[in-house]
C-alpha cells in the first residue's frame, strides 16, 4: 500500500501544455478516480504516476520516494488498460505470469500466485487459452489477473471497462469495488464515465484542459461542486443551470427567476451565500433533476412550486424526465413515474430549495456558505 | 470475490532484482535510436550520398571514367540537345500514357466484372495476377517469340486461313513501342485488378443499398455511386504504375533491345547506353538525375501525403 | 444464363486467354523439336514432345561462348537471393519495431529517407556504386549483389513491418515495461513471436523482386557471376549459331519456376505483398 503526492505536476507536448500544476494527494487505501472529458489530460496524468511518460515540471511520490527518472517496472505498480493490452502470442497463463517472469520469480512461486489469482478472478480454466480467443469480458479479466498477480503497491486503471457493453461494464464495475474493498490496496483509476466515478470513487479528481477543478469525495462533487463545469459534468441528465437575479432585502437573500409569460420565481438562499456580490448581481442557480419534481400538496413543505407546459415527456421506467423551459432555459424536472403526463400539458412542479445551488454567472464559481469557506 | 494475499510475497523478491538488469532499459531510448542506425547509415551513404555524388557527375564532362572537370550545365545542354533523348522522351510519354490508362482500366473493368459474384473467382483472379510474378525478361523473352513476325502469331493466323494477317510491330521501327506497350499491360494489369478489387471490397456496403434504394443499377450505380469512392486507390495505382514506367528498363532489353534501331529506347536505356557503352557518363548522368526527379515529383508528394494522414489517425486520441 | 451473365462471363473468359496464351505457347516451344518450330504452328501443341529443350537450357545452352546451361546461374541467384531475403527482412522487422513502438521526434522523416530509397531510379545510383564495388573488390561477385540489395530493399521491408506493427496497441508495449521487460525482451517475447505473416509476406515479395532483378545483376556482374536473369537475356540474345527458339523458352520457363512456384503456393501472401508495396497498408 502506498501514498501518492503530486506536486505542481505538469505536462507539455511540444508546444502543447497538456496538464498545469497538478497537486493532488491520494493516500493509502484510496480509491482515487480522475475523471473529465476527453483530451483533458486524466490519461496523461496516469501515464505520469506510471513512469510511462516523462514529467515536465514538478514531482510525483510515490510511498514518500520521488519517482522522476524511475522506470515503470520499478515503481511497484500494476496497470490495467483500456485496449487490455494483452500479448497475443502468449497464453492466459504466461500473460500473467510474465510480470514475475521478469522479475525472475521462481517458476513454481509464479504458478502458484497465478493459479491463485486466476481462481478469484474465475479464470482458471481459460490460463492455457490465447487472448485472440477470449470474449471480451475475459480479456478484462484476465488484464486484472495480470495486474493482481503482482500484488503491488499501486494499482492503475486507464478506462479498463470503456470496451465492454453496458451489462458487463456494470458487472465489472462492482466486481473492481468488491476487489478494492476487499485489498485495500491505493488505487487509480481513470474514466470519463462519471457514474463510474461517483460509484467506484472514495475520493475523485475532475480534469479539465489540463487543470484539476475539483478534488473531493463524491458526495462533495456532486453536492457542492466547486463551479459550473464539474456541476454539470457531474450526473445524468446534467444539472440544470438557470440564470437569475440575486437580490438582498433586510438581510435576506433571494434568487429571483425571471420568466418570460409566467409568473416569476423567486428562491430564498442561505444568507451567509455570496455575501461577496451586491443585490442586482447576476447569478445562476443550479438545480439537479431530482430536486424539481412533482409533490404532493401535502409535501410541498420546503418546496418551491411553480407551472408549467410539458414539452417533452420521457419515461425511463423507475421515473419520468419532463422537459420543459425555465428562465428562457430548457431544463430537465424529474418525475414519478405513476404521474399521468403528455407533451403541451400544464403541470406543477416543486423545487427542492434546499438542494439548490448558486453560481456567480460571472466567474462561473459556486457561490459557498460562509461556514464552507 | 476476495483476494488473499499469497504465502510467497511477490514484491520484496520483485524489487531486490529490479535495479540490477536495468542497465539496457535505462538505456532504451539511446539503443532504440541506435538500432536504426544501420539502415540510416547505408541509405545515407547509398541512396543520397551517390545521389549527391551523380549529380556532382552530370555537372562535370566525365567520359569513360569520373572526373571532376566542371562545365555547369553543359551535359544537361548537351542531353537536351541528342535527338537520342527527344526520341527516348517522346517514347516514354507514348509508352507510359498507354501503358498506365490501358491498365488502369482493364484493371477496374476486371475488378468490377469479378466483382459481381461470379463462380470460378478463384481461377480468375490467379490468371489475371501471374505474371506479377514473372521478371520483365521472361516477360520480354515470351512476348519476342509470340509476336515474331515469322513463326509467331502471324503465321498461326495464316494457318487458321487468314492469310492476310499481318502483324510485324516488333520489327517495324514505328509500331515497336506499341509492343511494348502490350507486354507491359499483359504483365501489370493484374496488379491493377487487384487493388481495385480491394478497392471495391473496402466499400462500405450500407453506401451501396442507399444507393440502390435511390434506384442507382447496374452501370450506373459503378459510375456515379462505386468508382468515385475508389479516389484513392485510383492515386495509388496512378502513383506506383507512373513511377515503374519512369523506371521501365528490363522490359525494353529484353522485348526489342530498343529497337530497331533506337526506336524503342527509354531514358532508362539512354541513360545506361549513353554512361557504359558511349563512354558520356556526364551525359548518362544528367538523364538520370532528370529520372530521379520525374519520379520525385509524382512519388514525394505521394509519401507525404500518406505519412501525414497516418499521423492524424494515429493521434486522434 | 441470362444475358446480362454472358457480359460478365465473356470479356472475362476472353481476358484470361489473352493473359494464358504467351505462357501456353512458351510452354509449347519447349518441348518442340526446332524442324517443329520452323514448319509447324506456334499455337499447336507439340506433335512430338520432347525435353530435350529443357536438358539442353540446363546443361548445354551456350551463354556467350560458356556452354554449360543455366544451372551455374541458378545457384548465383539462389546464393544472391536467399541472405539478402534474410537480411533485409531481418532489418524491416527491427526498423519497424523502432518506429512505431519507440517512437522519437522526426521518426516519421526517417520513415519517409528509407522509404524513399526503394522509389528511386537506380539509374541515378548506379555510377558511384559500381565505382565503390571496384574500390572493395566486391565488383562481379555475389556479395557484392547482395550488398546492392540489401541497401535497395531496406526501404519496402522497413514498410511491411512499419505498417504492420503500426496495428497494435501502443498499450502493448507500455503493458511490458511495467511488467519489467527491455527493449529486447519486448522485441523477442511480444513483438516477434506474431509477427509470422508479415515475414512471409515479405519474403515473398522480396524473393519475387530480387530474383527477378535484372538491372544490378546486368550492371554489376558479368561471365559466369551473373544472376539467372541476365544470362537468360543472354541466351536470348545470343547472335551465333541457329537461334534455338525451343531452348530459349525452355530457358525462360526454368528461369520462371521459383516465382511462379512460389506465386502458386502462396498466393495470398504474394498479393497481401504487391498492396502493401503501394504504401498504404
Amino acid at each position: 500500500m502506498a501514498t501518492i503526492n503530486c506536486f505542481r505536476v505538469g505536462k507539455r507536448f511540444g508546444g502543447l501544455e497538456v496538464l498545469k500544476d497538478i497537486d493532488l494527494v491520494v493516500e493509502e487505501g484510496e480509491f482515487l478516480v480522475l475523471v473529465g472529458p476527453s483530451g483533458c489530460g486524466k490519461s496523461t496524468l496516469l501515464g505520469l504516476i506510471a513512469g510511462l511518460e516523462e514529467i515536465s515540471s514538478g514531482d510525483i511520490l510515490i510511498s514518500g520516494r520521488s519517482v522522476k527518472g524511475i522506470h515503470p517496472s520499478e515503481r511497484d505498480i500494476a496497470m490495467v488498460f483500456q485496449s487490455y493490452a494483452l500479448y497475443p502470442s502468449m497464453s492466459v497463463g504466461a500473460n500473467m505470469a510474465f510480470g514475475l517472469e521478469m522479475r525472475k520469480i521462481p517458476k513454481e512461486a509464479r504458478e502458484h500466485r497465478v493459479a491463485e489469482v486466476a481462481k478469484t478472478l474465475q479464470i482458471d480454466h481459460l490460463l492455457n487459452r490465447r487472448p485472440g480467443q477470449l470474449s471480451g469480458g475475459q480479456r478484462q479479466r484476465v488484464a486484472m489477473g495480470r495486474a493482481l498477480v503482482r500484488d503491488p503497491q499501486v494499482f492503475l486503471f486507464d478506462e479498463p471497462l470503456s470496451n465492454l457493453d453496458a451489462k458487463l461494464r456494470v458487472e465489472m464495475r462492482t466486481e473492481i469495488k468488491r476487489l478494492h474493498q476487499s485489498l485495500k490496496t491505493t488505487m487509480v483509476y481513470v474514466t470519463h464515465d462519471q457514474i463510474e466515478a461517483l460509484t467506484l470513487a472514495t475520493r475523485i479528481a475532475v480534469l479539465k484542459d489540463g487543470i484539476l477543478q475539483q478534488h473531493g469525495t463524491p458526495n462533495e462533487i456532486y453536492n457542492r461542486p466547486r463551479n459550473r463545469f464539474v456541476a454539470q459534468f457531474m450526473g445524468s441528465p446534467s444539472m440544470n443551470l438557470i440564470p437569475a437575479i440575486l437580490r438582498r432585502q433586510d438581510g435576506t437573500a433571494t434568487a429571483h427567476i425571471n420568466r418570460k409569460t409566467e409568473q416569476a420565481i423567486t428562491l430564498p438562499m442561505p444568507p451567509s451565500v455570496g455575501s461577496q456580490l451586491a443585490d442586482g448581481a447576476a447569478i445562476e442557480v443550479g438545480l439537479r433533476p431530482e430536486t424539481i419534481t412533482d409533490v404532493t400538496a401535502s409535501e410541498e413543505n420546503g418546496f418551491v412550486a411553480f407551472e408549467c407546459v410539458a414539452d417533452v415527456v420521457e419515461p425511463a421506467g423507475s421515473d419520468t424526465f419532463l422537459i420543459t423551459r425555465l428562465g428562457d432555459k430548457e431544463i430537465a424536472a424529474r418525475i414519478r413515474a405513476e404521474t399521468q403526463v403528455v407533451s403541451g400539458d400544464r403541470v406543477r412542479l416543486s423545487i427542492d430549495r434546499t438542494k439548490a445551488t448558486f453560481f456567480d454567472a460571472g466567474s462561473g464559481m459556486r457561490l459557498a456558505a460562509a461556514h464552507e469557506v | 470475490m476476495t483476494i488473499q494475499l499469497s504465502s510467497v510475497n511477490i514484491r520484496r523478491v520483485g524489487a531486490a532484482s529490479g535495479r540490477a538488469g536495468s542497465l539496457v532499459r535505462r538505456h532504451e531510448r539511446l539503443i532504440a535510436r541506435l538500432l536504426l542506425m544501420p539502415s540510416l547509415i547505408s541509405s545515407t551513404i547509398f541512396v543520397y550520398g551517390f545521389i549527391a555524388f551523380t549529380l556532382v557527375l552530370s555537372f562535370t564532362d566525365s567520359k569513360l571514367l569520373p572526373t571532376f572537370n566542371f562545365v555547369g550545365w553543359d551535359s544537361y545542354a548537351k542531353l537536351w540537345g541528342l535527338n537520342n533523348w527527344h526520341v527516348a522522351l517522346q517514347n516514354l510519354l507514348v509508352f507510359g500514357s498507354l501503358y498506365v490508362g490501358i491498365c488502369v482500366a482493364l484493371g477496374l473493368l476486371i475488378a468490377i466484372l469479378i466483382d459481381q459474384n461470379i463462380k470460378g473467382e478463384n481461377i480468375f483472379r490467379p490468371i489475371f495476377l501471374y505474371p506479377m510474378a514473372l521478371s520483365f525478361i521472361v516477360t520480354g523473352t515470351a512476348w519476342r517469340w509470340f509476336l515474331n513476325p515469322g513463326l509467331g502469331l502471324e503465321r498461326s493466323m495464316h494457318n487458321l486461313g487468314w492469310t492476310d494477317f499481318k502483324f510485324d510491330w516488333i520489327v517495324d521501327s514505328h509500331m515497336a513501342i506499341y509492343t511494348v506497350v502490350i507486354a507491359g499491360v499483359w504483365q501489370s494489369t493484374g496488379f491493377c485488378m487487384a487493388m481495385f478489387l480491394a478497392g471495391l471490397r473496402s466499400v462500405d456496403r450500407e453506401i451501396v443499398k442507399a444507393a440502390a434504394v435511390d434506384g442507382a443499377r447496374g452501370i450506373t450505380l459503378y459510375r456515379r455511386i462505386i468508382v468515385p469512392m475508389l479516389r484513392s486507390t485510383f492515386l495509388s495505382v496512378f502513383v506506383i504504375q507512373t513511377h515503374l514506367t519512369i523506371k521501365s528498363y528490363d522490359l525494353v532489353v529484353s522485348l526489342t533491345g530498343g529497337g530497331p534501331g533506337n526506336s524503342t529506347d527509354l531514358p532508362a536505356t539512354f541513360m545506361y547506353d549513353y554512361t557504359f557503352t558511349r563512354n558520356q557518363m556526364g551525359v548518362g548522368s544528367a538523364s538520370s538525375i532528370v529520372m530521379l526527379l520525374a519520379v520525385a515529383a509524382v512519388i514525394v508528394p505521394y509519401l507525404w501525403a500518406e505519412l501525414r494522414d497516418r499521423r492524424e489517425k494515429g493521434d486522434a486520441k | 444464363m441470362t444475358l446480362r451473365r454472358l457480359a460478365v462471363y465473356v470479356p472475362l473468359i476472353v481476358a484470361a486467354l489473352f493473359f494464358l496464351l504467351p505462357v501456353f505457347v512458351m510452354l509449347f516451344t519447349s518441348f518442340k523439336t526446332l524442324d517443329e518450330i520452323r514448319v509447324g504452328d506456334l499455337l499447336a501443341l507439340p506433335a512430338s514432345p520432347t525435353i530435350e529443350p529443357w536438358l539442353s537450357a540446363w546443361q548445354s545452352a551456350c551463354v556467350g561462348l560458356n556452354c554449360n546451361g543455366v544451372r551455374g546461374f541458378f545457384l548465383n541467384t539462389a546464393l544472391m537471393v536467399v541472405p539478402a531475403v534474410i537480411i533485409i527482412t531481418a532489418l524491416g522487422a527491427v526498423n519497424g519495431y523502432i518506429l512505431t513502438q519507440w517512437p522519437f521526434p522526426g521518426h516519421k522523416l526517417v520513415f519517409g529517407l528509407l522509404l524513399f530509397g526503394c522509389f528511386v531510379p537506380f539509374q541515378s545510383v548506379i555510377i558511384p556504386m559500381a565505382r565503390v564495388l571496384g574500390l572493395t573488390g566486391l565488383q562481379n561477385s555475389i556479395p557484392g549483389l547482395v550488398l546492392v540489395h540489401v541497401v535497395y530493399g531496406i526501404g519496402f521491408s522497413t514498410l511491411f513491418f512499419r505498417n504492420y506493427y503500426d496495428q497494435f496497441p501502443r498499450e502493448l508495449v507500455k503493458a511490458a515495461q511495467i511488467d519489467g521487460a527491455n527493449l529486447f525482451q519486448i522485441f523477442w517475447r511480444i513483438v516477434l513471436p506474431v509477427s509470422g505473416p508479415i515475414a512471409v509476406v515479405c519474403t515473398i515479395f522480396l524473393f519475387t523482386n530480387i530474383w527477378n532483378d535484372f538491372l544490378f545483376g546486368a550492371s554489376f556482374t558479368s561471365g559466369s557471376n551473373t544472376p539467372i536473369m541476365v544470362a537468360l537475356n543472354n541466351i536470348v540474345n545470343t547472335s551465333t549459331g541457329v537461334r534455338e527458339y525451343n531452348v530459349h523458352m525452355a530457358t525462360a520457363m526454368i528461369t520462371a519456376l521459383p516465382t511462379l512456384v512460389v506465386y502458386i503456393v502462396s498466393g495470398k501472401y504474394f498479393v497481401r505483398g504487391l498492396m502493401a508495396g503501394s504504401v498504404k497498408g
